[in-house]
């Protein structure tokens, strides 16, 4: 054999020893109709360029193969009768593990090395080859098929793109809106009309730099110029919808512990006046419905960067992730043109957490599941994170002077209208039209940018710092800059690839990247950190005092523009909205199997156990947690919300809850918000936290802006954030909106259902009860007021049928029933609150978690199925040894309803008789729904 | 190295875990220090490598037996999924003289997905478990097979394993992240500090010998 040339492709094919078949992938093939298919087997392949073949074999045993049980094939193709399918990156997406061979392999061997990773497929039996890479063994959106055993050369290479300008001045506002749609900068006709101005007075041609800037920075998701906008509502004209409810609460409950709240990445709370923690959440909806895995995940590294680059940096110490799907055993050929099954979705975003989060090192802690068939174009993704940071580093500015510092990954032409795309519709053409705004993240790049920013705050080296999310360089650059002025010069920025044009350099959403303004004589020390932690760094412009947003590409000048007219030039929308007509109720069928319901319950995706998700995400990495997503000594049934240690060396605990309540908003947004509030606070003293310390973030997932009846919601659902802020004392400390979720088929457009996710955290100063029964012979307690309503309830969705009415909330009584629940905490040995599915549900959850059962009896008083399934608000099931505990509570509804039992069932009396539910037979309802 | 008295190779995912667990570092270990590393381990240092550590351990071929030929491999998950869970461990001392503080029966959080402890042959395994090597059982009351208790198929319910001096213990449970009673929802078991306390403590005991 001759020697091998350096320059010339290896390849190497991995498989398992005795090639197994791929059980999950067969699973999916199934799911998409393939029941013929004998075998798939799932080989890796790495195209290697640059080493020798003694260096090959050097590293082959320690590198791309353990012999004990790996088996290699070296530049040929397995014997396979049947068929191979081999799927490779489209050029541009990212790639980390072919990053990091390329990194440790050149390191060693002190030279140039390029890889490349593929997947090969060996498939046995008969299968529609199209469908198959379409469907399960591939997302054509990041991959597509290729020859197997074949090379590709010029990997990632572009042909050289040129700076346009574009003659504005004279163009309707018809030629307007067409260059608007052709460039996807999704804005408005009058908002055309004012950029046209504005270049009309400055006497110049926009170039595609500039348009591109302000159609990013004009962004529903930058600005949120919905929500600030003017509403009509009924006879109202609310000015700023957003100031004028949730800012509103805040500002007068002014709480002085919220050192920071809704001008930063995320908002800031004082634990101790030394020592704050701050909170995001945000939505990655449109990404995660065309490519879930890398939309997640993406959408998680995100928010982690967004509390890194919150203040002067803060530390990431947990997060959560809420995820809205269709239902996942939906008929396939259900689906609407170009959507992805939800079973996908959902395995996909999973996987994107799981793959992120543990990389990352962040523990997972809590998160939930929604699903309805009205989440099937349009499924949502919720992430948020939780750092913690010294109070001193809570403000930050970039001062004139300060040197621009880019830091993290290079800079590809990958997430290109990120902001503009996630503000528009989805419809039909959406998977072509976004190929690039769709990534794939490499946390082990933010791990080390992670620790780098940290240890330039701990030394002071900076004067502010963001992230570069939606709209790339320049919305971090323009927002850090906007009260001083900025020059940037883009040949600085390191690229992943030469051929990219300027205007993309400054756009490009490439992940893992953070921004610092660090002032000329630190910046040395900033280098020299960077490198530690081995990650690229560069200076690419200067904070001034122009007032103007400069960038070069070399000798030409590509964005010259106003930071006024940038940050305060976008118009005010005026947004018409109305009240929606409910239709009327049925009357609750009589004829209902009351226990059999109980068992529908359990074995709903929302409410059966998340045990198939969360064990997938590591929850204690850190080793802070205290209370994990699951509870009880046999860990079977779910917390309420989650609990850890702030920091290490600290005594200090911080409490999360959530709330998200999308059945109840059919019929009323206002209780929907209200209920979504109460019961996230709820969860919160369920997990120890103190509801008078709390903060509360919203998430909003709406319809079309265009919708009157989905904006009239939304005004609903803002004043019942007010009203339920004002009501508990707990003011929001930040917020996101996600709206325009919808997708057009043909004719029909289809909306999601308005979706409110709330977050509370506080600090927890007590020792909080078991979510599940812990003590047997302890009496059971029902605190709160008697339930009465089941429209808009898990029961109802489950009957498929609108019938009852919704509960009502009285706040003065609510508010008394949190606050003198979170009093008497330390009664209890155990505590859950009653939401989805009831109290049956509530006390079966308890069973379940440690295996006790519970005797009870429904007061005469009551009816059994209001009684059973009502989520009626303010109510918590509770246990403990006291007899008296009405006595305890003075001024709160409390009713003692039974005792748990070791036996190991659930008896509830009723009027009629005596139902019986055996805890095997609610586990094996509550462990169905998994896919 | 002549100054260090203990090594420990946490947890966490190296390089991201691509191409495999603990793959990348290992080649770097190998490639830069290997000699001294195994310097260190001829005059009796103290390793401890946990999860990703184990892993590293293993692939390096420190564990089971310093230097000899790999004989045992961390393999995906037998549920083909990341695990994280509480799982019930026995101690064997049979080698673990210095962890008679341990409990010899408790809880440990687990969170891997690679964590099957695989022989290549018979052989190495019945001498890792003739050795005493096995320093750490899945399983309540003896080493068990069934899944959750065993949360990833490991042969013989092999949780951690020692080389034949009891010097080097790698194990895929996490004692460190039990340091605090509040972390165990167990209820107290009579222990008198955390798991993860005992076990850091006889480990920092180990270094003194």
């Amino acid at each position: 054999m001759s020697p091998r040339r350096d320059d010339i492709w290896k390849r190497i094919v991995n498989f398992k020893k005795g090639m197994p078949v791929n059980l999950d992938l067969m699973e999916s093939a199934k799911f998409c109709g393939n029941n013929y298919l004998a075998k798939i087997v799932e080989g890796r392949v790495y195209l290697v360029k640059g080493l020798s073949e003694r260096e090959y074999e050097e590293t082959r045993d320690f590198v791309f193969c353990n012999p004990l049980t790996e088996e290699l094939f070296e530049d040929k193709l397995p014997d396979w009768d049947g068929d191979i399918v081999e799927i490779a990156y489209l050029p541009g997406v990212m790639d980390p593990v072919a990053l990091t061979l390329e990194k440790i392999l050149g390191d060693y061997f002190k030279k140039s090395i390029e890889v490349e990773t593929r997947r090969l497929y060996l498939l046995e039996g008969p299968f529609n080859r199209e469908d198959a890479v379409k469907k399960y063994l591939s997302n054509p959106i990041i991959e597509e098929q290729v020859i197997p055993g074949s090379f590709r050369e010029n990997k990632g290479k572009f042909h050289k793109a040129v700076i346009n300008r574009f003659n504005i001045e004279s163009k309707t506002s018809k030629e307007l809106m067409d260059i608007s749609k052709n460039m996807t900068l999704s804005l408005n006709a009058e908002e055309m009309i004012k950029i046209q101005e504005y270049f009309t007075l400055s006497k110049k041609s926009p170039t595609d730099a500039e348009l591109e800037t302000i159609a990013q920075t004009w962004s529903e998701h930058c600005v949120h110029k919905t929500l600030r906008g003017e509403f009509r509502f009924e006879s109202e004209t609310i000015d700023n919808l957003l100031k004028s409810t949730i800012f509103r609460a805040t500002l007068e409950i002014g709480r002085p512990d919220c050192i920071s709240v809704f001008n930063d990445n995320a908002g800031i709370v004082s634990i101790d006046g030394e020592y704050a923690y701050c909170v995001k959440v945000e939505t990655h909806n449109h990404p995660s419905a065309l490519e879930p895995y890398g939309g997640a995940g993406t959408g998680l590294g995100g928010v982690v960067r967004d509390i890194l680059g919150t203040g002067l940096g803060a530390k990431p110490v947990a997060s959560l992730d809420v995820f809205c799907t269709g239902r996942p055993d939906t008929d396939y050929s259900c689906l609407p043109e170009g959507t992805l099954h939800p079973r996908r979705i959902l395995k996909g975003v999973v996987s994107g957490v799981r793959d992120y989060g543990n990389r990352i090192g962040v523990p997972t802690l809590c998160g939930a599941l929604i699903t309805d068939d009205r989440f099937i174009c349009n499924p949502l993704v919720f992430a948020g994170c939780v750092g913690i940071m010294p109070v001193k580093a809570a403000q930050k500015s970039a001062k004139p002077g300060d040197k621009i510092i880019l830091m993290g990954g290079e800079t590809g032409r990958d997430g290109l209208h990120g902001a503009t795309f996630s503000s528009a519709a989805l419809d039909t053409e959406s998977e072509k039209k976004s190929q690039g705004s769709v990534q794939i993240g490499n946390p082990i790049e933010e791990k080390k940018i992670i620790e780098a920013v940290i240890r330039i705050r701990d030394e002071e080296l900076l004067n502010a710092v963001t992230d570069c999310g939606a709209g790339g360089l320049s919305s971090a650059v323009g927002e850090m800059g906007s009260d001083t002025g900025a020059l940037v010069r883009l040949e600085n920025v390191p690229l992943k690839y030469e051929y990219i044009a300027p205007w993309e350099i400054w756009l490009s959403e490439s992940q893992e990247r953070m921004v610092i303004a660090v002032p000329l004589e630190n910046v040395d020390r900033v280098f020299e950190i960077c490198d530690e932690e081995q990650t690229n760094v560069s200076v690419i412009g200067e904070f001034n005092n122009s007032g103007k947003l400069e960038v070069y590409h070399y000798e030409e000048k590509i964005v010259d523009l106003d930071m006024k007219f940038l940050h305060e030039g976008v118009p005010r929308k005026l947004i018409e909205s109305k009240r929606k007509t409910i239709p009327d109720s049925a009357v609750f069928p009589e004829e209902t199997n009351l226990q059999m319901i109980l068992y529908e319950l359990l074995s709903l995706p929302d409410i059966g156990s998340k045990e198939w998700i969360i064990r997938q995400y590591d929850h204690q990495v850190q080793g802070k947690t205290v209370t994990g997503p699951f509870s009880g000594s046999k860990q079977k049934s779910h917390s309420d919300g989650a609990s850890f240690i702030a920091d290490y060396g600290r005594k200090e605990q911080l409490a999360v809850g959530l709330g998200i309540n999308v059945n109840i908003g059919e019929f009323d947004c206002y209780k929907m918000a209200y209920f979504s509030i109460e019961e996230a606070l709820r969860n919160l003293i369920c997990s120890g936290g103190n509801p008078g310390k709390a903060v509360l973030l919203d998430n909003f997932s709406w319809g079309s802006s265009e919708d009157a009846e989905a904006m009239g919601d939304l005004v609903l659902a803002c004043k019942a954030c007010r009203d339920a802020s004002l009501n508990y004392g707990t003011p929001f400390i930040s917020g996101k909106d996600s709206l325009n979720n919808t997708y057009k088929s043909g004719e029909k457009t289809l909306s999601i259902p308005p979706t409110l996710l709330i977050t509370s955290v506080s600090v927890k100063e007590t020792i909080s009860p078991e979510n599940s029964f812990s003590v047997p012979g302890d009496y059971i307690y029902v605190i709160g007021p008697d339930p009465k309503g089941i429209r808009g309830s898990c029961l109802t969705k489950i009957l498929k049928k609108d019938c009852g009415e919704t509960p009502e909330i009285i706040p003065d009584i609510s508010r008394k029933v949190l606050f003198e629940t979170y009093n008497n905490l330390s009664a209890f040995s155990s505590i859950h609150d009653v939401s989805e599915g009831g109290t049956a549900v509530c006390l079966a959850e308890m069973s379940l978690g440690s295996g006790f059962g519970a005797d009870v009896k429904i007061p005469d008083c009551l009816d059994t199925v209001d009684f059973m399934y009502s989520e009626s608000p303010s109510r918590f099931v509770a246990t403990t040894g006291l007899p008296d505990m009405e006595k305890k509570m003075h001024g709160v509804f409390i009713r003692k309803i039974g005792v748990v039992t070791e036996d190991p069932v659930l008896k509830i009396k009723t009027k009629r008789g005596c139902m019986e539910f055996n805890i095997k037979e609610m586990e094996r309802a509550y462990f169905s729904a998994k896919i | 190295m002549s100054e260090i008295r203990g090594l420990v190779f946490p947890g966490g995912f190296t390089y991201g875990d691509y191409l495999g667990s603990g793959v990348i570092f290992s080649f770097i270990v190998r490639t830069g220090i290997e000699s001294a590393l195994f310097n260190f381990i001829e005059k009796k240092g103290k390793i401890l490598g946990i999860c990703n550590g184990f892993q590293i351990l293993v692939r390096l071929s420190i564990l089971p037996f310093p230097g000899e030929k790999p004989s045992v491999s961390l393999e995906v998950n037998a549920s083909q999924r990341f695990e994280c869970r509480w799982v019930p461990i026995i101690k064997n001392d049979a080698l673990l003289g210095n962890f008679d503080e341990l409990p010899n029966k408790f809880f440990l959080p687990v969170a891997h997905l690679e964590g099957r402890v695989a022989f290549s042959g018979t052989e190495a395994l019945e001498r890792v478990l003739e050795k005493g090597q096995a320093a750490f059982f899945y399983g309540v009351e003896k080493p068990s097979m069934k899944y959750s208790e065993n949360p990833n198929g490991s042969q013989n319910g092999i949780a951690g394993i020692s080389d034949p001096t009891g010097s080097i213990l790698g194990l895929m449970p996490h004692p460190e992240r039990i340091l605090d009673f509040r972390q165990y929802p167990f209820g107290p078991e009579g222990f008198k500090e955390p798991v993860g306390v005992s076990f850091m403590r006889c480990f920092f005991k180990l270094l003194e010998e």
